[in-house]
């Protein structure tokens, strides 16, 4: 369609979609794009899609990890802990929340970082004794002996028990930038969508900081950086680097191949992050980065009765064994150890590898050596500016 | 020990491990052949495509016993020796020795799991140090691996690499000055070539993360490496004037799998994967004319390995038969081949009718004569 001489569509921009030839140049650019090149802010994406829209497009047969649930997910509050543990894994999602039925509502979030600290809190109350492992015993039998008059501790004791999950709705109308706004005001990973049905709002899903950047990643990214060098989103700050931004520099987390899987946990609980980097230190006092552990990975020890034990495997066998059986899960597709980016590596690039691999967050490396992680949690703020 | 080759094959056919001093020998004069060797081998048909093996000797011995044993067959191994097999060692030591006993019969090339990072994490690492005691060998190896080239070409027609396509590679010549010696970076072009996929699925848009315009490329989910569509394997193959790309790097339960109209095919060489996977495997021979067979085969029977982790010298017998001075070519069943649970599928598309093609003229596939079967043992 060519722009005709005193037409309303005679403006700057359709004369820029015209080629040599005045024909109209192939442009998959939509007004919101438009408005992010203008702009050089996301509230057009963020603005231009409800939370219900987005938690409706989670595609539940996208990746052969498998299926993410077609239903949203509650967990009953009288569930146990293994049983909310399995529910999670099993469905391959993190939190769910949980509802009591005696008071007919939502009482908080089950996540992994409740798990955690309920294990970390157990372990602590277990009483030193000459013999501290005994391979016999499962996570029940710990609660026996903890606490008195329980024999499986219900999940109502444990939802929130990490001080770190309240449970934040918003409204299936509201923008995406509604949602990114409390992510970042409350700190959390996800909020509950609620849909008004009558008088009652009625459970509509959840939307994770994850769904957005993927949301980001689709919309804006453009292989940023890959294809081709010189290519750039049309967000602005998206071509910004890691280092620019002043995401670099953070101190890691870390623990050693050596420390046991309980001392990795501690480390991510005491210090509110859901992933410890696992370093060797060289001789010239570097940190060579070589592996992993997130909260996640608590399901492969709460869901399987036995598992506990593997709370004092070593860190690095630990990781690894969780390598070898993801790359089993994904149909024989085995990741690489580590996912990392670097200093120089743009915004965009990173948040499209955070949602291409649905990580939530990459390692910042110079060589093999540790110099940063930034997590999701670091990007949402970033998608408001 | 005195330097014999011939030994030391014998030898790793029989699952004996060379000592540590040996393996090292083995690996700097393995460099010194393939330091000569360019980043894109140049073969010629026939020739037989073996996919990964991962460590599972006696699946690879298999693979001699169907397709034929070197140097009576050539061969090009597209990588992933290593890791998850609980015979990594055994497996890349009698490839090492092959390689340099016929550099001209065997074509190794490198795979993702050939790297420091990916063997410290996948088993090869572990292995090196449970059965030498220290983590020499493993060295040794991994500084080998450095020098692996990164692709075939088989008469100007079918390229073949480990993983896949790349956005900064469109022609071959670009692979060519890339300073392939050195330990697989986490991106950029050697990445790509080692970690990349086929995507089948139309859309990318479900996959999360950023695509290209044309929705050619998409991130990969293994965090290396891309997944890479039709369109952009259509125009690989034009720009260079290939007709078909031959890969590994993904597990296919038959074996084999043929995508893109037959533009790409990947091929698959460790039966019932881990152990627990139960898939067939599969090699890809190529004959005159460049003809594509398909050969599947499933894993060697319990009977005729050890239980892992036990290892009995001269368990599997005398295998110096299959390994004589001349071409003996009078050997049982003369040029016959004899398989195992081996299936003949024909690629559709082959160059020649398929109804033309009988057995007989199977046998002419290699050569005529130069494949020799030992019978006997492995009967």
């Amino acid at each position: 369609m060519l722009a005709q001489p005193g037409s309303p569509f005679t403006s700057g921009w359709i004369e820029s979609s015209l080629d040599a030839n005045h024909n109209l140049k192939s442009n998959r650019m939509t007004s919101v794009e438009q408005q992010i090149a203008a702009n050089g802010t996301l509230y057009a994406l963020l603005d231009s899609l409800t939370c219900g829209e987005v938690i409706k497009d989670q595609d539940p047969a996208a990746n052969k990890l498998g299926a993410r649930p077609q239903h949203p997910l509650c967990l009953d509050s009288e569930l146990s802990v293994s049983e909310g543990c399995e529910a999670l894994a099993a469905n391959r999602i993190t939190s769910a929340p949980v509802y009591d039925a005696n008071k007919g509502g939502f009482i908080g979030m089950l996540d992994y970082r409740d798990l955690v600290a309920f294990v970390l809190s157990v372990l602590h109350k277990v009483p030193k004794d000459p013999s501290p492992v005994d391979v016999s015993m499962d996570v029940t039998d710990i609660v026996k002996r903890a606490l008195v008059n329980k024999s499986e501790v219900p999940i109502k004791l444990v939802s929130n028990l990490s001080h770190s999950n309240p449970l934040i709705p918003v409204q299936a109308s509201a923008s995406i930038r509604v949602a990114v706004e409390e992510f970042v005001r409350n700190h959390v990973h996800r909020v509950v969508v609620l849909q008004p049905e009558n008088d009652t709002a009625h459970f509509a899903g959840i939307l994770s900081q994850s769904a957005v950047a993927a949301l980001v990643a689709s919309r804006v990214g453009k292989l940023a950086g890959a294809a081709d060098p010189t290519a750039k989103s049309m967000w602005a700050t998206g071509n910004k680097t890691l280092q620019e931004l002043g995401l670099v520099g953070k101190d890691i987390i870390s623990v050693i191949p050596d420390d046991t899987v309980l001392e990795g946990l501690y480390m991510m609980h005491e210090h509110k992050i859901s992933s410890v980097a696992i370093v060797e230190r060289t001789e010239q006092g570097d940190n060579q980065l070589v592996g992993s552990i997130s909260m996640t990975d608590i399901k492969a020890i709460l869901a399987d009765r036995k598992g506990w034990r593997r709370l004092y495997e070593r860190a690095f066998d630990f990781f690894t064994s969780m390598r070898f059986e993801q790359g089993l899960e994904a149909g024989g597709d085995d990741r690489i150890p580590t996912f990392t980016v670097h200093p120089e590596t743009t915004l965009i690039a990173t948040i499209e590898k955070m949602a291409a691999t649905r990580g939530h967050r990459v390692w910042v490396v110079e060589g093999s050596r540790a110099v940063g992680v930034v997590s999701l949690s670091d990007i949402m703020p970033l998608l408001l500016k | 020990m005195s330097w014999d080759l011939d030994t030391f094959i014998e030898r790793l056919y029989r699952k004996q491990l060379l000592s540590e001093g040996v393996v090292k020998e083995l690996c700097e004069k393995t460099k010194e052949i393939l330091v000569r060797e360019g980043n894109v081998a140049q073969v010629s048909a026939p020739v037989t495509l073996v996919g990964d093996v991962h460590g599972q000797f006696y699946d690879v011995l298999e693979i001699f016993k169907i397709g034929g044993w070197a140097p009576f067959t050539n061969y090009v191994f597209l990588g992933d020796y290593v890791d998850r097999g609980y015979y990594s060692v055994e497996t890349i030591t009698l490839l090492t020795c092959l390689k340099l006993r016929w550099p001209d019969r065997i074509t190794l090339v490198r795979g993702n799991h050939e790297s420091r990072a990916v063997t410290q994490t996948y088993g090869f690492y572990t292995e090196c140090m449970r059965k030498y005691g220290n983590a020499n060998v493993w060295t040794y190896f991994t500084d080998l691996f450095d020098y692996l080239v990164l692709s075939v070409v088989i008469d100007d027609t079918i390229f073949c690499v480990h993983g896949g396509l790349s956005p900064s590679i469109h022609t071959i010549d670009q692979i060519r000055v890339i300073d392939r010696f050195r330990e697989i970076p986490h991106e950029g072009a050697m990445a790509d070539l080692v970690w990349s996929d086929p995507i089948s699925t139309p859309s990318f848009a479900s996959l999360g993360g950023g695509t290209d315009e044309k929705g050619d490329f998409a991130i990969s989910p293994r965090g290396a490496g891309y997944l890479f569509g039709k369109e952009v394997t259509r125009k690989f193959l034009e720009v260079n004037g290939m007709g078909h790309i031959c890969r590994a790097h993904q597990l296919c339960m038959e074996g084999y799998q043929i995508l893109f109209d037959d533009m790409l095919s990947t091929v698959w060489s460790a039966p019932n994967y881990c152990y627990r996977a139960g898939n067939m495997a599969s090699v890809l021979e190529i004959g005159p004319e460049l003809r594509r067979y398909f050969n599947v085969f499933g894993p060697c029977p319990d009977q005729d390995r050890d239980a892992p982790g036990r290892d009995a010298p001269g368990s599997s017998g005398d295998l110096t038969a299959h390994y004589p001075e001349t071409g003996d070519e009078e050997g049982a069943g003369g040029n016959q081949w004899r398989r195992k649970k081996a299936a003949r599928k024909l690629v559709p598309g082959a160059l020649r009718d398929p109804l033309e093609i009988d057995d007989s003229e199977l046998t002419a596939v290699t050569g005529g004569g130069i494949t020799k079967v030992v019978a006997e043992y492995f009967l």
